[in-house]
């Protein structure tokens, strides 16, 4: 157990993982941070991304949107407002998620429509990644 | 007097009332089963992000001013009403009405505006010509985080903005299926402190922003899920007491059942006995 690390990922639709881990990656609001067993105390904001672990070499991948990170030592444990795995069914929906948001963008609308439309790009993004990823 | 046909219609009429109300407690207790398990998985999260908060107000963050933990004396009130979306549920939907009016009587003399989450809530009190900030109907049918995000963010708007000096909400809390209460409860400012917290268990983070940062990002979440999970259990407690009423209904519809086939028999009987006696004194009279 000396080198390894929980992980913990919640998003409020339900607990995605609770498993020990060799390492673990993750999209820090200013840049992807790694985090290796013995890792010093930290909080810290994700953005949207994708967030990499390593169990006995093999790399998971799952897609998040705006979070929250603790690392300690021997625990890591990720807040998501969204987290999900990544298949091909999703990978779909967010490539027309991702189509309906670039649209929106492109022509002229509402503030607050930008936001959104923003944060659903960021989305698809995140979970297009996170496919991309896991096909090696 | 009714006749043998009028008691045969009542006895069928009854059952299919008994079948309607059998297959809405079965739908009830399906989605009770599933509003519980989504508020199960919800508790880590809502868990994990006490706890962040606790750090990072341990951290030193304590003291700052954010806009939604400003304390102001309670002028404006906004009152978030989570009730049913439909009937037919005993008497969870007035429970809940007459703990708003209670919570209006003891609020008295101040601007109190409703914002309603579920139709039953918005019909009772438009009746009643109370003041309203927005309604969301159809949300409790299933409900989603989404919602309890948009609006969460628009309390808190209307909060930082200094629409409102405090938001409450009543809602059912789930007890079990067989005991739900409404209650009344302060939304913001929020108070994010742990009572149960022992200090000195906390180990020293390093923040990648500065506390105060985190703690506005954390607060605003904060929110969201307390919302979202007054939402679930009110979705719960609905289902469950619609599940109840049900089942009541359909026994005492049973029991009505029962009841008419007997009277039903019995004057079935008397009908043949008298029929018997005027062959036998008939076949009498003529011999």
């Amino acid at each position: 157990m000396a080198n390894k690390l929980h992980l913990e990922v919640a998003s409020p639709e339900g607990s995605l993982v609770s498993e020990e881990v060799d390492d673990v990656q993750a999209p820090a609001s200013d840049g992807y941070i790694g985090i290796l067993p013995g890792h010093a105390p930290l909080l810290t904001e994700l953005g949207a991304g994708v967030l990499t672990f390593t169990q006995a070499g093999v790399p998971r991948h799952i897609a998040l949107v705006d979070g929250f990170l603790e690392a300690q030592p021997h625990r890591v444990r990720v807040l998501a407002s969204s987290a999900s795995w990544v298949d091909a069914a999703e990978v779909e929906r967010a490539r027309i998620a991702l189509q309906r948001a670039s649209d929106i963008l492109g022509e002229h609308v509402m503030e607050e429509d930008v936001e959104d439309a923003e944060a659903a790009v960021a989305a698809a993004k995140a979970k297009l990644d996170a496919w991309e990823k896991s096909r090696g | 007097m009714p006749s043998l046909i009028d008691f045969r219609r009542r006895i069928r009429s009854v059952k299919n009332t008994q079948q309607i109300t059998k297959a809405m407690k079965m739908v009830a207790a399906a989605k009770l089963r599933r509003a519980q398990q989504q508020a199960v998985q919800s508790r880590p999260y809502a868990h994990l992000l006490g706890d962040m908060l606790a750090s990072v107000a341990a951290a030193g963050a304590e003291d700052c001013d954010h806009p939604l933990l400003a304390q102001r004396t309670e002028k404006k009130i906004l009152l978030v009403f989570l009730a049913g979306e439909k009937g037919l549920c005993g008497a969870f939907n007035g429970q809940l009405f007459r703990e708003g009016q209670a919570f209006l009587k003891a609020h008295a003399g101040k601007d109190i505006s409703f914002e309603f989450v579920g139709r039953k809530g918005r019909d009772f009190f438009r009746r009643r010509k109370v003041k309203e900030a927005g309604e969301w109907t159809n949300v409790l049918v299933s409900v989603k985080f989404q919602t309890a995000r948009d609006l969460a963010k628009k309390l808190a708007d209307g909060f930082s903005a200094g629409e409102y000096d405090a938001v409450y909400t009543i809602y059912s809390e789930f007890r079990s299926a067989l005991s739900q209460t409404p209650i009344a409860k302060r939304l913001l400012p929020l108070k994010p402190h742990n009572e149960d917290e022992q200090p000195g268990m906390r180990e020293e983070f390093i923040f990648a922003q500065p506390a105060e940062t985190m703690l506005a990002r954390l607060l605003p979440r904060y929110l969201e899920i307390a919302l979202y999970q007054a939402m679930l259990e009110s979705a719960a407690s609905e289902h469950a007491s619609r599940m109840t009423a049900m089942d009541a209904a359909t026994r005492n519809a049973g029991e009505m059942v029962d009841r008419l086939t007997l009277t039903l028999n019995r004057k079935r009987q008397a009908a043949i006995t008298t029929e018997i006696i005027e062959v036998v004194s008939g076949a009498a009279a003529a011999s």
